[in-house]
């Protein structure tokens, strides 16, 4: 009887498993007598085993520079995860010890943090801002126009008086406590660089102190360190562009403070208002941002 | 219309092979298939883009094999993650995923390094020994996943026929210098 002879192409096919399903079955049945095809499918496999291996080796080498690449990246994706409480246990240690450890990976946390914080209160003021809107169209509606704008905004207005009649008024009044004002204005500043001279070292370290103050809101001591930094300011006798730079950060930061500490009175709001009216004011932007939200309807 | 149409395409320009194709595959599953992993089965984000990059390249393997084919019956990141999910169930490690990814039937087969780099090593050093022309037309055909016309093309041959013939005869020298090693 003539047997098949299986061509290097079957056997090719054979371990590529691309033979057709009959030619295959009667490969396989074949293939567990003869000692011989057995040889030949196991030199071939090898060899195309081998040129398996070549590609993954190269798709692994490429992978490995993406990833290096965007290293960066991946570590603040982990820490936004891990800000939104979506890891497992393990990788959320993994991120504490690493901020321990690593002081670039906790200066990214640290930003992304401040970022993030941002980000919530930017939402949260849109959202305000525009159910000011609303309040406003409904105040200048004629009578006769009034009854189709409130059936219109129905869904709307059942949304505000939910937030309202649950509690919504006193979570937007939260929202608007001084305290909440004060963490979404406040950031960290520059306190990097050198200006040399001791008495400006000692004058560094004294702001950064006022400043760790401020950051964990003990607002008297702040208060005091920013209002004595003021004082000794103008002895320091730096250039223009750096005493400017103090000036208009002490000025903001004892604002803050005085703000975190409830201390509101006439003094606050004249000075509140003198920087938000300076147009050379480094902080006069975050000044009227900040006197819109101390007027707004929620306080 | 197939139900996963979007997917077949995409999986017809991975076999193609192009480095762009992959790269964006690579960056689309990333994210994903890391947060899970690291949710679901409790890594940490090194060991996330461990299983990531050994999952992929089963992948890889699977697509340019062809043994992935249309018509098919889950998304390309379905068959990724349930290739992770095999690949840790081989480690004897567990997740709590059971009812959000199906099964699928691959074959978890993690080479290490060192299997990897032997089988790599073995057919390259065939290929020094082979001569030019049986070198670069395998490489097109096994490396770069030529097809034969696309072969016949780039080594200016006439013909497919002929570019099918000379392939399995280089195919043969290589299995010939084999069998040589191995009566050594």
């Amino acid at each position: 009887m003539d047997e098949q002879v299986y061509t290097l192409e079957e056997i090719e096919g054979f371990c590529l498993g691309s033979l057709p399903k009959a030619k295959r079955s009667a490969f396989e049945a074949r293939l567990e007598t003869d000692n011989a095809l057995q040889h030949q499918v196991k030199l071939i496999q090898s060899i195309l085993d081998g040129f398996s291996a070549i590609r993954s080796e190269d798709l692994a080498a490429k992978m490995k520079s993406w990833a290096r690449a965007s290293q960066e990246t991946e570590d603040a994706e982990v820490i936004e995860w891990y800000m939104g409480g979506d890891l497992g246990r393990k990788a959320q240690d993994f991120v504490e010890k690493r901020r321990e450890t690593d002081p670039e990976f906790e200066a990214l946390f640290k930003s992304q943090e401040s970022l993030l914080d941002g980000f919530e209160a930017a939402r949260e003021a849109s959202f305000v801002d525009q159910m000011a809107k609303w309040e406003e169209e409904a105040k200048t509606e004629t009578p006769v126009r009034r009854l189709n704008p409130w059936i219109k905004r129905l869904s709307i207005a059942s949304a505000i008086l939910l937030l309202v009649g649950i509690g919504g008024r006193s979570y937007m009044k939260s929202q608007y406590s001084n305290d909440k004002l004060f963490a979404s204005f406040y950031q960290m500043p520059n306190i990097g660089g050198t200006l040399g001279g001791q008495n400006v070292e000692g004058f560094k370290e004294n702001f950064s102190s006022a400043h760790r103050s401020l950051q964990a809101q003990q607002f008297d001591e702040a208060i005091q360190r920013f209002t004595r930094l003021q004082t000794d300011l103008p002895a320091l006798e730096l250039d223009p562009l750096a005493n400017s730079y103090y000036e208009d950060n002490l000025q903001w930061s004892l604002l803050l403070a005085q703000l975190g500490n409830d201390s509101t009175g006439q003094e606050f709001y004249i000075e509140l208002q003198a920087i938000a009216d300076d147009a050379s004011h480094e902080y006069q932007s975050n000044a009227q941002a900040l006197l819109d939200k101390l007027n707004s309807f929620w306080r | 219309m197939s139900k996963y149409q979007e997917a077949e395409n995409r999986l017809k320009e991975l076999q193609g092979g192009a480095d762009l194709v992959w790269k964006s595959f690579y960056e689309d599953m990333r994210s994903p298939f890391r947060l899970f992993f690291m949710k679901k089965a409790s890594l940490d984000p090194e060991e996330a883009g461990q299983l990531f990059h050994d999952t992929m390249i089963i992948f890889h393997r699977n697509v340019i094999r062809g043994k992935l084919q249309a018509p098919l019956h889950s998304t390309l990141k379905t068959y990724l993650f349930g290739i992770g999910k095999n690949v840790l169930r081989k480690e004897g490690r567990k997740g709590d995923w059971e009812n959000e990814i199906p099964e699928v039937a691959v074959e978890a087969v993690v080479e290490s390094v060192h299997e990897r780099a032997a089988k790599a090593d073995l057919v390259r050093r065939l290929l020094s020994q082979i001569g030019d022309s049986c070198r670069r037309l395998l490489e097109l055909v096994y490396l770069k996943g030529y097809v034969m016309e696309a072969v016949a093309k780039e080594l200016n041959i006439k013909n497919e026929g002929t570019v099918r013939k000379r392939k399995f005869d280089c195919l043969k020298k290589m299995r010939q210098l084999m069998e040589e090693r191995v009566d050594q």
